[in-house]
């Protein structure tokens, strides 16, 4: 920001919106290289990964503030705090579920199905994986239109 | 990120949107990002100038600076964090398009991202080689402290507590305790046999000693032709190759006793060598594998095992080598197949260890009895493997330079007698599925067996099966 608005004259809100384009991490080349010299599952390998996500995470949330005033003009309480708090709290509410209840109770309800449903043909999808992957669309979609009230669907992408 | 914990997310969601996502993106980022840079204001000098700076320190020399305080790992995590990809695109120019930003800022936003891109895999690969290298010296230096200290300790040991001269601190305080006494009993001969003078265990046959070697790419240059010795050579048993790499398994062959200890340095040799890039810059890794008697032997099992996996391919691999050890197999070599989508055949080739059988009925009823029991046929003797009254003459074959002829006439393995051999380690194939679909990774486990039947020594004459040119195969 500062390179932008000090050195190069621009104004301060094109500064600052250079920054947030600039500020979100790819962990996808990191994450293959990290997968392929097996240091995943190191300290630091977990550390870039977490990094990463919080990143773009942060940055949309920043960008979300940052378009907010620049469009309007004004403070608005609602877009500028309510919404990202309300945000951040579903956020940490759906990494909770994610890491605590959803694999025990997934694998439950998938071995539930698969005892019910069809065997599946050889090189073939069985019913209950293809219920796995509807559930997974689902969630996401329901999540996406969650965060997206409160600001972004790209929100309920990370979640 | 909801799934991540759900077994078979990750294969059932890459396998079914993959190629939607990759043309979805494509499209995506074309009507978005790509169609919206001013191409012509991209190649001005200025623009490029500002975006020099804004990407050289804004854009990579700040992310840089985010890893320094992580101590040794620091300019990895400092590199990977410099990445930046589709996200950060999308997010100037929907800046751009929201009129936060001019064209002009926008254009020098799109040159900084640029530099991140190009510069960060390099950075990160370089960083990353590095820092694998030095964990490995580390490794290596413990190894050698631990095995410095373990023969000093042994030195005094095998001395009366008299000798050493470099004493560590544990050492000292063992002698000191020990004071001045003397072994009442003085160890038999028989025993002192089976070490050097360091205390070292001699191994009688060093051939136990097996090497897992996984590069990332195919070696241009063989290890045999590089660990030249008058006291062993390596010989190559067979390779095996997953998605990322290619799993190498090596035989150590030893013309007379050896101390453990110098099978030991074999190892070190290999990870400084290999480490310090003399024709094996991308080693990924050094394992023992479970110590095995090498036997002549002229009965073996193929298995093929075919496994959907959730993880990494090398899962089946490691399990099935864990199952075939403990049920007494030896695994002379593996092919592997894998493709992205989680499909893994692998085929082995393993024999049974010998084991006593004495020839009686007894002896082999016993045999039969405990192959069945335990899932695994014991004994290196065709007859075993067969079953008690069921003797197949084994065809002793000159390998030569033909590998089909490893193979028994057709006429002698009949279908009835494959089909007693299959039945005869159900149990064992039992036991692989059912640890490869409880090892958390596997959904879908096939397993099937089929005899091979050759006399052939495998550290002398190496054996081989085509390996498939192929890796990713369609669906």
């Amino acid at each position: 920001m500062a390179i932008v608005t000090l050195g190069f004259g621009y104004s301060t809100m094109e500064g600052v919106a250079a920054g947030v384009a600039m500020a979100p991490t790819s962990v996808g080349i990191a994450l293959k290289l990290l997968m392929e010299a097996r240091q995943l599952d190191q300290d630091f390998g977990q550390t870039i990964i977490a990094a990463a996500f919080l990143d773009d995470i942060l940055s949309l949330i920043l960008f979300l503030m940052l378009f907010s005033l620049g469009t309007t003009g004004e403070f608005d309480v609602m877009t500028l705090v309510v919404k990202p708090t309300l945000a951040i709290m579903f956020l940490c509410f759906g990494a909770y579920l994610g890491a605590k209840v959803f694999p025990h109770r997934m694998d439950q309800f998938l071995h539930w199905l698969d005892d019910r449903l069809k065997p599946p043909r050889e090189g073939e999808f069985s019913q209950t994986q293809e219920c796995h992957l509807g559930l997974m669309v689902a969630l996401l979609l329901l999540y996406a239109v969650i965060t997206w009230w409160l600001g972004s669907h790209l929100w309920g992408c990370f979640v | 990120m909801s799934f991540s914990g759900v077994k078979g997310s990750v294969t059932i969601w890459s396998r079914q949107t993959k190629r939607l996502t990759q043309w979805m993106m494509r499209m995506f980022f074309a009507g978005t990002v790509a169609f919206s840079i001013p191409v012509a204001m991209l190649f001005e000098a200025q623009a490029f100038f500002y975006g020099t700076i804004l990407g050289l320190i804004a854009c990579i020399g700040t992310k840089l600076a985010s890893g320094l305080w992580y101590g040794p790992a620091r300019w990895v995590i400092g590199w990977a964090m410099v990445g930046r990809a589709e996200f950060a695109y999308l997010i100037a120019q929907m800046a751009l398009a929201y009129e936060l930003i001019s064209p002009e800022v926008f254009v020098i936003v799109i040159w900084a991202l640029l530099y991140a891109t190009i510069m960060a895999p390099a950075g990160f690969i370089y960083a990353l080689d590095k820092h694998i290298q030095r964990l490995w010296a580390e490794e290596a230096a413990e190894e050698q402290d631990a095995a410095d200290a373990a023969a000093r300790e042994a030195d005094f040991e095998f001395a009366g507590g008299e000798r050493g001269s470099e004493e560590g601190e544990g050492v000292k305080q063992r002698k000191s305790a020990l004071g001045d006494m003397t072994p009442v009993l003085a160890p038999s001969v028989q025993f002192l046999e089976q070490y050097d003078k360091r205390g070292q265990l001699l191994l009688e046959n060093p051939t136990s000693l097996r090497l897992r070697i996984v590069f990332r790419q195919k070696p241009k240059k063989s290890l045999e032709n590089i660990f030249v010795s008058p006291k062993f050579s390596l010989v190559k048993l067979g390779a095996f190759r997953d998605q990322n790499s290619i799993n190498t398994m090596y035989g150590l062959r030893c013309v007379e006793r050896m101390a453990y200890e110098d099978l030991r340095q074999l190892r070190r040799d290999i990870f400084s060598k290999t480490g310090g890039g003399v024709g094996f810059p991308d080693i990924l890794e050094v394992q023992y594998l479970p110590p095995v008697v090498a036997p002549l032997h002229h009965g073996l099992i193929k298995l093929t095992i075919t496994a959907t996996t959730d993880k990494e391919s090398n899962a089946v691999m490691d399990s099935a080598v864990k199952v075939l050890s403990r049920s007494d197999y030896y695994i002379l070599q593996m092919n592997f197949n894998a493709n992205p989508e989680g499909t893994t055949i692998m085929t082995c080739i393993a024999w049974p260890l010998p084991q006593v059988n004495d020839g009686t009925v007894e002896g082999m009823q016993n045999a039969r009895n405990s192959g069945t029991k335990r899932g695994s046929a014991q004994g290196s003797d065709t007859s075993s493997v067969l079953g008690a009254g069921r003797i197949a003459t084994p065809v002793v074959q000159d390998i030569g330079v033909d590998k089909n002829k490893y193979y028994m006439d057709n006429a002698i393995v009949s279908e009835d007698v494959e089909s007693n051999i299959c039945s005869s380690f159900p149990l064992l194939k039992r036991n692989i599925k059912d640890m490869l679909v409880n090892s958390e990774e596997q959904r879908d486990v096939n397993v099937t067996s089929e005899l091979l039947i050759f006399d052939v020594d495998p550290l002398r004459h190496a054996v081989s099966l085509p390996i498939p040119n192929r890796m990713y195969g369609p669906r």
